[in-house]
């Protein structure tokens, strides 16, 4: 597989090479590619393991997992359905749900989801700076989460960041599960509209990372 | 999705929002994985959620990576061969309709996991509701209530140690609709009902569960609702356990028949 040619790397606008040029890098066995996807999103990633797992340990076998099933199989990442950020987050969060569920282990508690957003340290870390993953982007999200109605943020906190099923939602709330779902099918709806348009003012149309 | 859409929505687009959150069953998970290869409109409803909740997801508080993580990492990818398999995807969906195709979902890598996992038990939840005492909620009893509240919470305790016992199987029992309405944790010594959405019984009738896994319906235990009730230990036994499908039938008077009469549901255990 080291014979293999590696494709030309595609820089993008600010010079950086895009991630989907360093996926197609990794397909071809490059170590160096795969590292700088790993010092670009390691942090975000980990971040969303760590409030999902709360346990630090089974927070970094979750992101090592993550990471390395894109070493053995880069093509389970299509650019075609998006960037690379959001297909990376999905899977950690794939993971870190399927990993605290297994574990059954202490889980991070309704934090109201602004506060908790608003919590976030801003300052993005070398090397990790990129895309959806940093700065402005959790403005964004923090003030398209202000403007949800509190019952949408509360389902959408329960299942996404505390890693509940629907049918748990349900339980944990009293509110009917219909409703759950459509409160949930409301509240991706209500944030896709507002994000999209902060996203498109942010770039002009253009979006990169997480946002495609 | 997003609500500018011409034409019909697909009913199944909120369990494609579920899908995508990793928040179903698994027997809705597999209804969705079955559905999504024929319908262009909940794949890209599948898209544009995992962006909304990769967002989310990157806007957590941020935390470092421990400083070894990466050579661990690094030293595993050493150990760990490529697949050389070129096209790893599922195979293309036949669009019945002539719409530009986007690729097929990722149905490989995410869902292997997923389906096999277990249900975590909604007792878990709703000890840590009593426990937490998050607003809204169905505990938030009178104080003259307290007493028969303790006794609940520690029947809620039981059943929590119960569901966390990695032995324990859990099947979501549902109304022939398809409602969720009780969850069904069994293991080899001890059994739960946990209650969502069954009627209290009149004071004539009983609750029965049915082991299904055989060619006839076993008759294997009994209990009742109560109008607050939420978790109901039931008379078990090993071969009770061995059932990998339950149903629950609500019977005229106090003892079991022999088949059931109302079945009100029925669910398989979700650990495939």
């Amino acid at each position: 597989m080291a014979d293999s040619p590696a494709p030309a790397s595609r820089p993008e606008p600010d010079g950086r090479t895009s991630d989907a040029s360093l996926v197609e890098r990794v397909s071809a066995g490059e170590r160096g590619a795969f590292e700088e996807l790993y010092d670009r999103y390691a942090r975000p990633a980990y971040s969303l393991a760590r409030r999902i797992c709360v346990d630090p340990g089974l927070s970094e076998d979750v992101v090592q997992e993550a990471f390395l099933a894109l070493w053995r199989n880069p093509a389970g990442y299509d650019r075609s359905r998006g960037g690379f950020g959001t297909w990376l987050m999905t899977v950690v969060h794939h993971r870190a749900v399927d990993a605290v569920r297994r574990e059954n282990t202490q889980r991070r508690r309704n934090v109201p989801l602004t506060d908790e957003v608003s919590e976030r340290n801003l300052t993005p870390a070398d090397g990790a700076d990129h895309a959806a993953l940093n700065g402005v982007v959790g403005a964004e999200v923090r003030e398209a989460l202000k403007r949800l109605p509190e019952d949408q943020r509360q389902v959408i906190a329960l299942a996404y960041l505390d890693g509940y099923t629907q049918i748990e939602v349900a339980a944990l709330t009293g509110i009917p599960l219909g409703t759950v779902k459509s409160r949930t099918f409301a509240a991706i709806r209500r944030l896709r509209i507002s994000l999209r348009s902060a996203w498109a003012g942010e770039t002009g149309g253009e979006t990169t990372g997480a946002h495609r | 999705m997003t609500g500018e859409r011409r034409g019909e929505r697909c009913p199944q687009e909120e369990l494609a929002v579920g899908w995508a959150m990793h928040s179903l069953e698994p027997d809705e998970e597999a209804r969705v994985r079955d559905h999504l290869p024929g319908c262009a409109q909940c794949r890209e409803t599948v898209r544009a959620t995992e962006e909304v909740t990769a967002a989310l997801g990157g806007s957590v508080r941020q935390y470092d990576p421990p400083t070894g993580l990466k050579s661990r990492l690094m030293a595993e990818v050493e150990r760990t061969p490529q697949e050389r398999v070129a096209p790893t995807r599922p195979a293309a969906p036949i669009p019945s309709e002539s719409v530009p195709e986007p690729a097929p979902v990722r149905l490989d890598e995410r869902r292997k996991n997923g389906i096999g996992r277990r249900l975590l038990a909604a007792a878990a939840v709703v000890v840590a509701l009593a426990a937490v005492g998050v607003a809204g909620v169905r505990f938030n009893q009178l104080d003259d209530r307290i007493s028969a509240e303790e006794q609940r919470n520690s029947r809620l305790n039981k059943a929590l140690e119960l569901a966390a016992n990695p032995e324990t199987n859990r099947a979501v029992l549902r109304s022939p609709s398809g409602d969720p309405v009780a969850i069904m944790l069994s293991s080899d010594a001890e059994a739960a009902v946990m209650e969502m959405k069954l009627a209290p019984n009149a004071a004539d009738q009983t609750y029965v569960v049915w082991g299904k896994s055989t060619p006839e319906a076993v008759p294997l235990t009994m209990f009742t609702v109560q109008p607050d009730s939420t978790v109901q230990f039931v008379n078990w036994s090993n071969a009770a356990h061995q059932h990998q499908v339950f149903a629950i039938s609500l019977e005229p008077g106090t003892t079991m028949p022999a088949t059931p009469s109302d079945v009100v549901a029925f669910g398989q255990v979700g650990n495939a």
